[in-house]
């Protein structure tokens, strides 16, 4: 029986994928270069220029590219690309910078455009009216479909195997300073478990060196003829059920989604008697996974990341967006729940 | 980038997604890698993390004779989120990449990884090293390999283009 810890006093919580937003506060933005002073019906021309030559990035999408000016009646400002890092002392200069904004869409398109200067624009799609009225002030946006939400609140029984696999990930780590622990949830058996190697290798956190070992785990325990074709078969029935679930038109886009992600862990299991990679698993961590560990686990595609020391520096999960919060990164492939005891120390 | 490129290569003749990268270090190659996720199973043995080892096992696991900080990263496909945040931690010079990665992109395309840093979690603290990246050198020719990787069809798959078009998954760099 070990011995009684913090964790036994804690309830684990749940880290929703976006951070609840101070009312007041400012949205976040990225700064993009703009074309101004564009007579209107120039605009679709350099529209389609600037959309094939600076496509703007996927977690952008919301962003509308053109708008009417607010200074010059009949006249228009398209967003020619975003601005580069260290941004140049002049719009120009950074559009320039680009051959491929420079030729196709400023020499172009020389003659309709008056100026070229540097605007902000909101760097997070809206998901409530509210914040898309805010959003809109800044620079005009499409309001977003709220991404789906499990909830966050554990159960009993989740909060008590919770527990008992974080408290086995605090032991882990008393000697290397953090644990990981990779379980298989329906049969609560563990995977494999790494330890913070950081001293002797640069890059051999604990998340590195768990998922390593569950894949060598994995090599070791079926042979590499039979994964491929097993693969390469559960690849193909996950593309037949996801064309199913098309043509059936199965409700909304959300729900769509979900299903594809059960579909695919599902098809995978059953195919090759065993997951793809580590879809479907647990991780357990004595320590809030850094943004490397974090993506490692989001390649992995861990179902849920639990830990018990939250860290307010380098932590890529429970800080407010972005890079301390990487699970409410939208474009990525792969989106796990994440949860945490709080504790002070392991 | 030709040497990363010819890595990338190599990738995609083994059925991986076409990846590749080189380390420079006083202007000369100091080590190379490509992805090899589908062969070990691992999703995070990134053309990046093979090259890092290759540079660790040549210098017998010595970090400071690698002299990580004197390092340029040139790869095919910008370094996503966990390998930007690897090359904070191990505090290189600079990072130069082809195409653009707008899912994963942690050098700026939809994360910035490299200007942020990557700290360690292992509760030793400390705070990660930003440093400079580039991109677009070569980048044609990292998107064409990317787009022949997904096109090509298997030879084996019953349903050859549209089933590999899904295998394996755009887990890149």
């Amino acid at each position: 029986m070990p011995a009684r810890t913090s964790l036994d006093a804690r309830a684990p919580r749940g880290i929703p994928a976006k951070a609840p937003r101070d009312a007041d506060a400012a949205l976040p933005t990225r700064r993009c270069v703009v074309a101004t002073g564009i007579p209107a019906r120039a605009t679709s021309a350099v529209l389609a220029s600037a959309r094939a030559a600076a496509p703007l990035p996927a977690s952008l999408a919301h962003v509308k590219r053109a708008r009417a000016s607010a200074r010059t009646k009949g006249t228009t400002e398209v967003v020619v690309k975003l601005a580069s890092e260290g941004a140049s002392a002049s719009a120009r200069g950074d559009a320039e910078s680009d051959a491929a904004v420079r030729a196709d869409v400023l020499e172009r398109h020389a003659d309709v455009i008056a100026s070229v200067v540097y605007a902000d624009v909101p760097a997070e799609g809206p998901e409530d009216r509210e914040t898309w009225e805010k959003a809109c002030a800044i620079w005009p946006v499409s309001l977003t479909a709220p991404a789906e939400r499990e909830t966050e609140t554990p159960s009993d029984e989740e909060a008590a195997y919770f527990r008992k696999w974080t408290k086995q990930a605090c032991e882990g780590a008393k000697m290397s300073g953090n644990c990981a622990i990779i379980v298989d949830p329906a049969r609560d058996v563990e995977i494999a478990r790494g330890v913070d190697e950081s001293a002797t290798h640069p890059l051999r956190h604990a998340v590195i060196a768990a998922v390593d070992l569950a894949a060598k785990r994995d090599v070791a325990m079926y042979p590499e003829k039979e994964h491929v074709e097993a693969l390469i078969e559960a690849r193909r029935m996950e593309k037949l059920e996801r064309d199913a679930l098309e043509i059936a038109g199965v409700g909304d886009d959300a729900k769509k989604r979900k299903r594809e992600v059960q579909t695919k862990g599902s098809a995978m299991t059953e195919i090759m008697g065993r997951p793809y990679l580590c879809t479907g698993y647990d991780v357990f961590l004595a320590r809030e996974p850094c943004i490397m560990c974090a993506m490692g686990l989001v390649h992995s595609r861990l179902k849920r990341v639990v830990f018990a020391v939250c860290d307010n520096i380098n932590g890529a999960l429970s800080g407010p967006s972005g890079i301390r919060r990487l699970h409410g990164v939208r474009s990525l492939n792969h989106h796990y729940s994440v949860f945490s005891f709080d504790a002070e120390e392991i | 980038m030709r040497v990363a490129l010819a890595q990338a290569r190599l990738a995609l003749d083994e059925w991986e997604v076409p990846c590749g990268c080189a380390l420079a270090r006083d202007g000369e190659i100091v080590a190379v890698g490509r992805n090899a996720t589908n062969r070990t199973r691992n999703g995070t043995r990134h053309a990046e993390f093979e090259a890092v080892d290759a540079l660790l096992d040549a210098h017998g696991g010595d970090r400071a004779a690698c002299r990580f900080e004197d390092v340029t990263l040139y790869v095919t496909c910008e370094p996503c989120v966990m390998c930007a945040g690897a090359m904070s931690a191990l505090g290189v010079r600079e990072v130069v990449y082809g195409c653009a990665n707008d899912k994963f992109g942690g050098a700026g395309t939809v994360l910035d990884a490299h200007a942020r840093g990557c700290g360690a979690c292992g509760g030793a603290g400390g705070v990660g090293k930003p440093y400079d990246a580039r991109g677009g050198l070569f980048e044609r020719e990292a998107i064409e390999m990317f787009q022949e990787f997904y096109v090509r069809g298997n030879p084996k798959a019953p349903t050859p283009r549209r089933a590999l078009r899904e295998f394996p998954p755009r887990a890149s760099t």
